[in-house]
Order: C-alpha cells, then structure tokens, then sequence
C-alpha cells in the first residue's frame, strides 16, 4: 500500500499499468476513495495506460487533518504526487469535488497536462447548489456521516440504479463510512466556504478537454458544465443519457468507453476540441460513441413556436 | 501507446459481458457477491482485525459488555473533566457547550448502560479495569482535574483529547450489521456514535477558533498527538476485542 510524503501528512495512491502507457489519474468525489476507480483501472491498464489514483487529503487512507484543509491545496499535492512518480504529463481526470480540481490542475499546472477530463464538476455555483450544500453539511453536522451518504443515495444516482441495487447500497453506504472520517470530510466540506468562481479563468486552459455531464445530474445541471464548454476552447461537451450526478458509478463503462476514445483521439491528433456538444451512446458495443446533440439541450422541454400557448 | 477505437470496443465488450452475467443474477446473489467483492483495506490493521472478527463473529453478550465498559471508561473519563467547568466563573463562551457537553455525556452512560445485555464473566470487568487504568495513565486525565481552566494550553490539551475521544473511538466503523433496528444494544451504539457526531462539533469549532496563544502548527501538534495516543488505546482495545474473553473460572473449590 504506497504512501507519499506532503508536508508531514500520508497520500495514499495506487499506480498501475505499462511503464510506457499514457498516464491517467483519476480524482475522487467527495466520499470516494482510490478503490472506487478499480473497475476504470482494470479496464484502463488492460487499454495500454498507466492508471493513478489516490485518495485526496482527509479522505480514504490519505492522512486526516482534524483542524484544517485548503481547497486550493488539493491541486498543488496532485502536481508534487506527479513529480513523486516521475510523471511528467498525464490524463487528469475527475469526479465532482474531483473535477473542480481537475479544473484547477489545468489552470495551475498546464505543463503537466496532456488532457482534462471534469466530470459532474462545477466552477460556480448558484442558489439552488448552495441550498443543496448547506443541506449535506447540515446533515452531516447535525444527524452523521451515514446520513450525509444517504443524502447522496437520491442525488447520485437515478431512481432505476436505487431500485436495481437497493440490497447493494447499504454495502456502498458501509463502506465509505468505514473508510472516511467524518471530521476529515466535514473539514473538506468546509474547505469549500473559500471557493471562488473561476469560470472565466477557465479561458486560459489550452489542453483538450472532455467535459462530461449525467442527462439528470441535479447536483452539478447542465448550466455548470456548458459554462465549461462555452470558456475552454479545446474542448468537447458530452451529456451521458439515462444518468445522475454519479454517472461514473451507475455506468462506468460507459464513462470508460469516452474516456479511453478521448485518450486515442489525443494521443494520434484525432482530436478536435471545438467546443460541440455530444450525446454518449448507451449502446456500448456501437462503433459510434456520442451522436452529435441538436436541439437546446440547455431545456428540459421540447422547443416549441413562439406564440403557442397564448391565448 | 493507448488501445485504438477497435481496442477499446473489445476491452468494453469483455468487461460488458461479465457485468451482463452478474446484472442477470437474482439481486440477493448479487448483493452477496458485491459485499464480499468490496475490499475493506483498512489502513488500521487493529481496525481491520476487528472489521474481519465480526464479519464472521456475533455480536454476543460478552462482546457487548467489553465495548460498553470501554466506552463507559471513556465517557466517564471525559465528564470527570467536564465537571470541573461547572466550578468555573461563566466568562467564556465555551462553557455553555462544555456544560451542555457533560449532561449529554452522562444521558449516554446511562443509555448504554441500560441497554447493554450485561454478562456474568467476571473476568470481562477485571480486563475493563485494566484498560480504564491503562486510559487514565497514558493520556495523563488527572492533569486536567486540577484547579481552572484559563485560556492557555492545557484547555486546548484537554479540548484535543475530548476531541480525539469522540473522533477515534467508532465501534459502528467495525462491527458487522445487518438490521441496525433489530437489535437495541446497536441502535443504541449507533444512536450513541451518531451523538458524538454532533458533540464532537464543540470540540472542533473550540479547536479551530478558541483564542489561545497557541499557533496553527502547535494545534495540529497536539490534536494529532491526542488522537494517535487514543487510537493507540482503542487499536489495544480492538484487538484484544478480536480474542475470546478471558474464561469465567469454575465456581467451587
């Protein structure tokens, strides 16, 4: 079980995968830990990349703060985890709490990036985020940590993945409250009270980007990522259909697929980051992953003529 | 060099047909097979002997005493030092918490106490006295009996070890459960930790914002020296926990 020394505190991570493949690392979400990604790592290595992952401070068997974590200290130990591995660029890729950081990598330390992949993420937020924030951490300060994950539960995931796997999420439920610290997740909530809105910052970003979003992700909508979209010029916007917030656990295969095809259109300059927004196709053995999306993909309702309805 | 658009569909494929396999499985096979799939690598090898002990082990009567009379050492331990903030001129804003702190620390011994299916082994309690003995010597709780408390190092000391109390201490982490509900000596554990999840806060907002003259370096300092000395105790504890209680010897002579 590798260690890595940041000032006086443990980062676990797990590095794995040919010496000469692409260097993918994946960041977790708020109440993930490096074992969540095992699935995208067997897929990924056995795909030719050299996977990383790592529980981020305060998380998982990463080292856990009791006073303190900065928000903005989350790039700065992935870039000396980096230069820890002798890994001079990688993938970066990343789920909420981890996309912002993946978002933040990009800003911070362009050099080390050979693409960015932010999924679910966000770089604002607007009242009904903050509603939705101060109910978890209120949850979690005032009722515990398992029921801050039980708040996740309906946000996470769509109501066909609860009732597929409601005899499988108790297991979910233990297994982040054994392995988080409550205090250490309270403290990265809390971290969050410093976040600034960098959404314009985002213009700065050169690397090609993947930005993904789940078609009913209510946590991070769809406004945070076309905000993505419509401020980094290299990058394509791709919505996964029939998915929540958590689409990389309710159909990671799918995430896989997009991740791995985004990896050969870099890798050989096949890719063209030219800011278009794509559906992911559900049919994962397809040839065709994403079919462009038309319409105003910003609405729920279908367009209608103007004038129709008035009386 | 990564996997081509070919590559990629057959690496998919492979994983897509395992997970077809399972997904067709009848959802209490699957929900079996995803909890022994699920790699509790626990950093805490004491922890993780315990996380595997009671995956396989009842929680039985003995089991439940030890852990009520660790926890009871513990709390008692924590309101013998509350206790002599109730003596303190009210000139501080962390006495209304520290007092709200010591009520609620003893409404928690007297559930548990009711709550717990107590055994007849005798030897359980004399292992309960050694480990209240070994508690009240190696995190030096008679230090903070003495005298007031002032705004200085020894109130932040002591803040630091009610904090790692509640913080390090956490059965509900280890113990394999089913039903929470169906049985009331854990829902009372539960009730009990969930407790400590909101008691904890005085703690950590007095760590983080009480105005001693101590800098953030120095705090780190002694919270993380705290809570290594408690874990200390508890991983003892747990892995004594992970062994069959001393046998009661047989009456007579």
């Amino acid at each position: 079980m590798p260690f890595f020394n940041y000032k006086n505190h443990e980062i676990h991570y797990e590095i794995n995968g040919p010496a000469e493949g692409p260097v993918v690392v994946f960041i977790n979400g708020l109440v993930q830990r490096a074992e969540s990604w095992s699935l995208y790592t067997r897929a990924m290595t056995a795909a030719g990349c050299r996977v990383v992952n790592y529980d981020l401070l305060g998380q998982g068997m990463s080292s856990k703060p009791a006073l303190q974590i900065d928000f903005e200290e989350n790039q700065v130990i992935l870039d000396a985890l980096l230069d820890h591995l002798e890994v001079e660029k990688a993938y970066i890729c990343g789920v909420s709490f981890g996309g912002v950081t993946v978002l933040k990598f990009g800003l911070d330390f362009p050099k080390r990036v050979r693409g960015l992949v932010p999924m679910s993420a966000f770089t604002e937020t607007d009242a009904m985020m903050v509603s939705i924030g101060c109910n978890l951490y209120e949850g979690l300060v005032r009722v515990g940590y398992d029921y801050l994950i039980r708040q996740f539960i309906p946000i996470n995931f769509t109501s066909r993945y609860i009732k597929e796997n409601e005899l499988i999420l108790p297991t979910i439920i233990k297994a982040s409250y054994t392995f988080n610290d409550f205090c250490a997740v309270q403290n990265i909530i809390e971290s969050i009270q410093t976040f600034k809105p960098f959404t314009e910052d985002l213009k700065k970003i050169k690397a090609p980007t993947l930005i993904m979003n789940g078609e009913h992700d209510p946590l991070t909508p769809r406004w945070c990522h076309e905000a993505m979209r419509q401020n980094i010029k290299n990058s394509k916007l791709v919505l996964v259909p029939n998915a929540s917030h958590a689409f990389t656990v309710e159909n990671p295969l799918l995430a896989i697929k997009m991740i791995l095809g985004f990896i050969d259109e870099v890798e050989n300059k096949q890719w063209k980051g030219d800011q278009s927004t794509w559906i992911a196709n559900e049919s994962l053995s397809s040839e065709t992953f994403a079919f462009p999306c038309k319409g105003n993909y910003m609405s729920t309702l279908p367009a209608v003529e103007a004038g129709a309805g008035k009386q | 060099m990564a996997a081509n658009k070919q590559q990629i569909l057959q690496i998919i494929d492979t994983f897509d047909k395992a997970n077809q396999q399972f997904a067709q499985l009848p959802q209490e096979k699957r929900a079996e097979i995803f909890k022994a799939s699920v790699i509790y690598k626990i950093k805490d090898k004491a922890k993780e002997a315990a996380f595997q002990y009671f995956s396989t082990h009842p929680l039985d009567s003995e089991s439940k005493s030890r852990i009520s009379l660790f926890v009871i050492a513990v709390k008692s331990a924590n309101a013998a030092v509350l206790k002599t903030f109730e003596f303190q001129p009210v000139d501080s804003s962390a006495y209304s918490f520290l007092h709200a702190q010591l009520f609620k620390e003893l409404e928690l011994i007297t559930k548990l106490q009711r709550l717990t299916p107590w055994t007849n082994n005798w030897n359980v309690y004399k292992e309960a006295v050694e480990f209240n003995t070994k508690l009240w010597q190696e995190t030096n709780l008679t230090h903070f009996l003495l005298g007031p408390f002032g705004l200085d190092r020894r109130l932040y000391e002591y803040l630091a070890l009610s904090y790692a109390f509640l913080s390090e201490i956490n059965f509900m982490s280890v113990v394999t459960i089913r039903n929470i509900d169906s049985d009331p000596y854990v829902a009372v554990l539960h009730d009990l930790e969930e407790e400590n999840g909101k008691v904890i806060q005085i703690q950590l907002r007095l760590l983080k914002d009480i105005d001693v003259p101590l800098k953030r370096e120095e705090r780190e300092e002694i919270v993380e020296g705290s809570r290594a000395r408690i874990r200390a105790i508890y991983d003892q504890f747990l892995l004594r926990l992970c062994q069959a209680a001393p046998e009661q010897p047989a009456a007579g002579g």
